[in-house]
């Protein structure tokens, strides 16, 4: 039974469906509602247990005549909401949080710091980067999981309620052991849609796959995945599954080509598979999870991530026929979700990194490059043991999680160059005096060496701030989203009989974003020089220019930005001081213990928030004007001249990477290319970046012309990928602004 | 000149332009080049103007000028001056000064005859509107710069010597391209040839590569455009591709050596080869270099790139030879 993928027809069947998102589930959501209202105020885990009930009982579920796996629940969520659940989305998996929105506490922290832009605050906590452990379910099903689960909840009944905590374990199994129900009951009921479907079918391929579907549904994922069509079947919808009930993101969709490939080599070996229809089937995966987006809206991003490449727990390279598979599938579709995370490392296979390079060399977008032998060590060096540090996975944009980890990262953006500002003129930009901190004043100090001490003592100071009211907001993820799904996933949350939101898996990282390290560092040596060394200006003076953003002083502004060293150029000194800025930070931005029993971990991420975060920056003394970009990622600025490909791996070797498990990340714009040749040249960046000691790189390959003819003549170029910044999107669908800062970038460097 | 036989003096400078990283269109793979200001040659589409010259020259744009006149106190011969506008007492009078850019404060005016090409308008001027072409730099520095890109690629492709015409600074070409082969690097030579055979002879035992630019077949063509006739280019290269791996490169440009004619006579000078021509690289014809003219007070001379069809049909022409052709 060997399944032909009818990619046409499949692609018009998902269309015309997912068009008709979101679906009216207000009936469903008032009956919860009124449930909610007569219990006078279940905890948010009974919450969790009663959508689970009402999702796997009343929900429709959807069976496509044209695809071999089955996930859709229709949950009335909104078209592109995979991404973030913060604030709430539409449909009933984020109805817990519903009841909880707002949480008056977050918004009136944030409110007067959102408000100058000393951070961006979506969320607060992660709800978007998350990696059930589709591994662990693949190999047990959910029928043991829920055994177990029955044993502990058998356990703590026997042991009594004389403690408050027990009650806490006791509601949690609960509502573990009806998440498990309600993935049983769900498979079947796609059993049965498939039965139904069925009795009117007469397309003999059609009714192939759907006999196929009615009798894989009702035992996968329940039970063990036993062939490579059910390991997918079970990873696939095991994630589905947490995005329609959890109210949160699951952006990590799992490291397939290490857990698939030994389910393909016996299949291959027994001849119950030939390597095409695995083909097929990997194709089929990777557009049924493009299909659940439409890139129309201004907004649309990527999330879902798959992993491959790297290594398993013993340190053996990861490089099969699996993952050729998935290559082939990003070669062959034009698609930007979901993203490909590569992890490579020193001692991958030149195949490998030749197929690699050829998605980059195409311009497929949708690719990030992750450097094992800076991640793994970063992780072990933050405490994990090496064999949990060797699977780590990553999604979104590039956020690191081992697969027993329940992280919290890239949802607190720090601005890095307006806390300076902070730090210059309190009075205006106020965070100190708020939250109670002794500003130490860098620009009282009489030399260099007393400035910066006190710039980094401040940013420290801020960072124990913010961590201090995230530690509470951490404990109060438990009390409105608890995910008892997602902690069945994992192992340690049934041992500990407690919530991934309260700390139960094995691992549990939180991570603020550092934003604009190269304004930053940019900005300090520029005081360096100009104000401590030359003594061109006074301190007063230089305040003077930032405050009244160099009105009337334009050839100042222009001596400090083209005439002082800048992070990224060749400058052995500069070099030798950014390497020490990053320490610092990566330093300070760590080792806070955390509210689930963790601890903090140093990470510079951008997204695309360095653009939303320049609005209200005041003018820095690297030259940069009030209200313009700051840096990306661990990126130079973008107005730093002689950045080109050679040069930006150079300035990577003067940073010590492994100081940073929460992933720094690196852009490069290359022009598009179609030929050979230049495969062979992004062969040789990846070799340099990994050489170089990079952390997470990202191209973005497109040619000027076709940039400038996107924007003129939007309606041709749809299929236009580009990388704003961690995530793809369709050029045209971008503000002009943001195409004309994607122009700009390619200009410089093509 | 017997090059090889007097030592490497690494204190000694060269004449450069600037030193290109991750050049792409120089050689095989990733390289860096090295561009030495002076030409024999002066080809009317040269790209590279500012590597013409055998003086030092300055480049001044004036989109960038903010006229805020620091050019003029450094200069020892008082070239600059910035001339003050009736606009700007207006808007001084009233006080508001918002940008010099918008050329309130007046405008940028510059004598270059007399320009001793010193650098200090070029250092001291904030907005980097003024650029310095050519500067003498030790062998020693451009030495550590070629090594850098070694540590940073392990598919390091190597060094190109490019110019203007580099070969005219033979002596510093070899000591470089001596000090490349004995870390490994493999060099190529950029060159056009018009130079007396013992010049090409003397860095021969150092260079990997040679990129040989042909402009024109027919040796009168080759004068109207070039300036010169192209016997001793022919000679040069028949002996060159006897004794040396070469790619040879010619820029087309749509008129000049896209016709019949022309086509035929550098077939005809390319069927008396000897082995070692590798590659034929055709760069289509580009005016990248117009703000370089721009900067420079030069007028660039215009030509046309030649259209998809006749690029096609030069291909197939070249591939006659049975050497290897790509369209760069």
């Amino acid at each position: 039974m060997a399944f032909v993928f009818d990619e046409q027809k499949f692609r018009v069947e998902s269309e015309e469906f997912y068009r008709t998102y979101p679906a009216d589930v207000s009936a469903l959501e008032a009956e919860l509602d009124e449930r909610y209202r007569q219990s006078g105020g279940v905890s948010a885990m009974v919450q969790k247990k009663w959508t689970y009930e009402v999702v796997s009982r009343k929900c429709e579920v959807k069976v496509f005549r044209y695809c071999p796996f089955y996930s859709e629940i229709i949950t009335g969520r909104e078209r592109n909401s995979v991404a973030g659940a913060f604030p709430p989305i539409p449909g009933l998996g984020c109805w817990t949080s519903k009841t909880h929105y707002p949480v008056k506490e977050f918004d009136d922290w944030r409110a007067p710091y959102v408000e100058k832009d000393l951070i961006f605050a979506e969320m607060m906590v992660d709800y978007s980067h998350h990696y059930a452990d589709v591994e662990a379910v693949m190999h047990r099903g959910f029928q043991s999981i829920r055994d177990e689960i029955a044993e502990k909840l058998e356990e703590t009944v026997q042991a009594g309620h004389e403690k408050e905590k027990n009650s806490g374990e006791r509601e949690f199994l609960e509502a573990a052991l009806a998440a498990c129900d309600a993935a049983i009951l769900l498979g079947e009921r796609f059993s049965k849609e498939s039965e139904k479907m069925l009795e009117g079918e007469t397309d003999a391929a059609v009714r192939e796959q759907l006999e196929r579907i009615r009798d894989t549904a009702k035992r996968v994922p329940r039970y063990p995945a036993g062939t490579f069509y059910e390991a997918l079947c079970s990873v696939w919808f095991t994630r589905e599954l947490c995005t329609s009930m959890e109210g949160s993101g699951f952006a990590v969709m799992g490291h397939y080509d290490r857990i698939l490939y030994p389910f393909y080599e016996k299949d291959v070996k027994e001849g119950a598979l030939t390597k095409e229809e695995a083909q097929n089937l990997i194709d089929c995966l990777i557009l049924i999870t493009d299909a659940r987006w439409s890139h129309t809206a201004e907004t649309s991003g990527t999330n879902a991530s798959l992993v491959i490449g790297g290594c398993d727990a013993d340190g053996n390279v990861i490089f099969n026929e699996v993952t050729r598979l998935i290559l082939n599938s990003f070669i062959k579709y034009e698609t930007s979700s979901p993203k490909l995370e590569v992890r490579i490392s020193a001692v991958h296979p030149e195949a490998y990194k030749r197929m690699v390079a050829q998605i980059a060399a195409l311009g497929r977008n949708a690719l990030s490059i992750l450097n094992d032998d800076v991640l793994i060590e970063a992780h072990h060096r933050a405490g994990k043991e090496l064999a949990d540090c060797r699977l780590y996975l990553a999604g979104g944009c590039q956020e690191p999680v081992l697969s027993n980890e329940c992280n919290s990262r890239a949802f607190l953006y720090l601005n890095l160059p307006q806390i300076l500002s902070g730090m210059l003129f309190p009075e205006e930009l106020d965070f100190w005096s708020r939250e109670q901190i002794v500003l130490k004043r860098p620009d009282k100090a009489d030399t260099f060496e007393g400035f910066y001490e006190n710039v980094i003592y401040n940013v420290s100071q801020f960072l124990f701030a913010c961590a201090g009211h995230y530690n509470r907001f951490e404990q109060i993820w438990a009390e409105i989203n608890p995910m008892p799904l997602f902690s069945a996933t994992m192992q340690a949350c049934i041992d500990k009989k407690m919530d991934v939101t309260r700390g139960g898996a094995r691992y549990n990282s939180t991570s603020f974003s550092l934003t604009g390290i190269g304004t930053f560092i940019d900005s300090l040596y520029a005081i360096r020089k100009v104000v401590y060394e030359e003594r061109k200006l006074t301190m007063a003076q230089m305040k003077e220019l930032l405050k009244t953003d160099f009105a009337g002083q334009e050839a100042w502004r222009l001596y400090l930005q083209n005439k002082v060293p800048k992070y990224g150029q060749d400058d052995e000194e500069m070099a030798s001081f950014a390497g020490r800025v990053f320490h610092d930070l990566a330093i300070h931005g760590s080792g806070m213990p955390n509210a689930r029993g963790g601890y903090f971990e140093a990470s510079l991420f951008a997204f695309f928030f360095y653009d939303v975060l320049k609005e209200h920056t005041w003018a820095t003394a690297d030259g940069r004007h009030a209200g313009q970009r700051i840096s990306r990622g661990c990126n130079p600025m973008e107005s730093t001249k002689e950045i080109d490909a050679s040069t930006l791996m150079q300035s990577l070797r003067s940073i010590d990477f492994k100081d940073y498990p929460g992933c720094a990340v690196s852009y490069l714009e290359m022009p598009i290319s179609k030929n050979a040749v230049e495969t062979d040249v992004f062969v040789k960046i990846l070799e340099a970046f990994v050489h170089c000691g990079g952390n997470a790189l990202d191209f973005n390959v497109v040619d000027k012309e076709t940039l400038l003819q996107a924007k003129k003549d939007p309606d041709s170029h749809r299929n236009l990928i580009v990388r704003v910044c961690g995530y793809s999107a369709p050029f045209v669908s971008l503000s002009e602004e943001l195409q004309d800062e994607v122009i700009e970038r390619t200009m410089r460097n093509g | 000149m017997k090059l090889s036989s007097e030592p490497c003096g690494m204190a000694e400078t060269a004449f450069i332009t600037n030193i290109q990283h991750f050049s792409l269109h120089d050689g095989p793979g990733i390289r860096t080049t090295v561009f030495f200001k002076g030409c024999n040659l002066h080809c009317a589409w040269c790209h590279n103007p500012e590597t013409v010259s055998l003086k030092g020259q300055v480049g001044f744009d004036a989109g960038r000028c903010i006229g805020c006149g620091t050019c003029g106190e450094v200069c020892p011969t008082q070239l600059h001056k910035i001339k003050k506008t009736l606009q700007e007492i207006e808007v001084t009078n009233y006080g508001k000064i918002e940008s010099f850019r918008d050329k309130e404060a007046g405008r940028h005016e510059w004598i270059r005859e007399g320009c001793l090409a010193c650098g200090r308008c070029v250092e001291a001027c904030p907005a980097n509107a003024l650029e310095l072409y050519g500067r003498h730099v030790a062998l020693s520095e451009i030495e550590k710069e070629c090594m850098r890109d070694k540590e940073n690629f392990p598919g390091f492709g190597g060094v190109t010597f490019s110019g203007g015409e580099c070969l005219l600074q033979a002596r510093q070409v070899f000591c470089l391209a001596s000090k490349m082969k004995t870390g490994g690097i493999h060099v190529c030579v950029d060159t056009a040839l018009h130079l007396p055979w013992d010049k090409i002879e003397g860095v021969l035992p150092v260079t990997d590569l040679f990129l040989v630019d042909m402009k024109a077949g027919l040796s009168d063509t080759h004068k109207k455009y070039v300036g010169m006739p192209n016997d001793r280019i022919c000679e040069n290269l028949k002996r060159l591709t006897h004794v040396a791996d070469c790619w040879i490169r010619i820029p087309v440009v749509h008129g000049v050596n896209d016709t019949k004619e022309e086509v035929g006579a550098m077939l005809k000078i390319l069927g008396g080869m000897g082995g070692h021509l590798k590659k034929i690289q055709l760069l289509t014809y580009h005016t990248l270099g117009e703000s370089k003219y721009r900067s420079l007070g030069l007028d660039m001379s215009r030509f046309e790139k030649p259209d998809m069809k006749r690029q096609e049909w030069m291909l197939e022409e070249f591939r006659r030879t049975g050497v290897c052709v790509e369209w760069n």
